[in-house]
């Protein structure tokens, strides 16, 4: 088969798209390497296939890179805190507290000074500050209430030295 | 130091997975959201993809990843399990006609052009499979594919 027949055969098309049988696929990565057309078409078609992507481009919301960041440091948290190291060492010398010592885990801590928490606490801390605003109106109240009343009782006092003193 | 380390390491990572995102992120998700028609469903995908491209052992997938077709065919295996769940891209479903209305790429092919390209593109099937349900040789529907191709792409020139 001429070369150009078989670039014009519609098998590239088929490669890029993922389409093609491994028995093409193989074909093809032989004869990319042979010919330049072949290799030229295929990074054509390459390009075309993702200007057509491009042009079928929707762009994700802003805050899904923070999910794929999120997910990732949450596997990788919690395979660190399984992994268990040991420094060649340890491994060549006889370790009588080796079964206790804690020190043989590698103590993973994240660089950033931030904490992480269940989205479940902003309820908690809400709840935790209305209620603070509560007892703080009610401590005013019954200061200022206690206040008052001091102040009565001090007149009703001297109202009552006034009276005796007649 | 060895904390240091692997902690350099992993930042490097996502500082490429970050660069692929920036680049391809977009593609990537037209091309989900062309195949599940929902936001919420896309947007999960997309995150288990760059996921999953992260979560492996060594870096081949991330250089991998740099390129558009790799990736592209990268999440078509992701979504395969979706995929064999939906209606097919056959004309006379018109569920399936629906599904990619509003694609105007899609629209400017004719049904036997369209069938062929959303079976190949969005559902990930062979072409000795297609010319075998459309009864007709591997030759014949590798240029339909080609013709299809060649029609997109001259939209997209324009």
């Amino acid at each position: 088969m001429e070369i150009n027949e078989y670039i014009e055969s519609g098998i590239l098309e088929a490669y890029v798209l993922g389409s093609a049988s491994d028995k093409e696929t193989r074909e093809l990565l032989q004869l990319r390497t042979r010919y330049a057309e072949v290799d030229d078409a295929l990074l054509e078609l390459e390009l075309d296939l993702e200007r057509i992507a491009q042009h079928m481009a929707i762009t994700p919301p802003p805050t899904t890179w923070l999910k794929v960041e999120d997910s990732i440091n949450e596997i990788v948290r919690s395979s660190s805190n399984k992994l268990k190291v040991t420094t060649p060492a340890e491994q060549k010398t006889y370790n009588p507290n080796a079964d206790k010592a804690p020190s043989q885990f590698i103590e993973v801590e994240g660089a950033s000074s931030h904490m992480r928490i269940h989205k479940l606490w902003r309820w908690v801390f809400a709840a935790v500050f209305v209620l603070g605003k509560i007892f703080l109106g009610f401590a005013i109240y019954f200061y200022l209430e206690n206040r008052q009343m001091n102040i009565q009782m001090k007149e009703l006092k001297s109202e009552i030295q006034h009276i005796r003193s007649k | 130091m060895l904390k240091t380390e692997q902690h350099t390491l992993i930042q490097t990572k996502q500082e490429r997975l970050r660069g692929i995102y920036t680049r391809h992120s977009s593609k990537l998700f037209g091309y989900i959201y062309e195949v599940v028609k929902d936001h919420k469903i896309a947007e999960d995908y997309l995150v288990k993809i760059f996921q999953d491209i992260a979560m492996q052992p060594d870096d081949r997938n991330l250089e991998a990843a740099e390129n558009w077709m790799f990736l592209q065919r990268f999440a078509k295996n992701r979504l395969a399990v979706f995929v064999s769940s939906i209606q097919t891209c056959d004309p006379i479903d018109q569920a399936s006609l629906k599904q990619f209305s509003g694609n105007r790429y899609l629209e400017i092919l004719n049904e036997e052009q369209k069938r062929i390209f959303c079976d190949v593109y969005y559902h990930g099937r062979t072409i000795h499979e297609i010319a075998v349900e459309l009864n007709q040789s591997e030759d014949l529907t590798r240029k339909i594919l080609k013709e299809s191709f060649a029609i997109m792409r001259r939209s997209g020139g324009n």
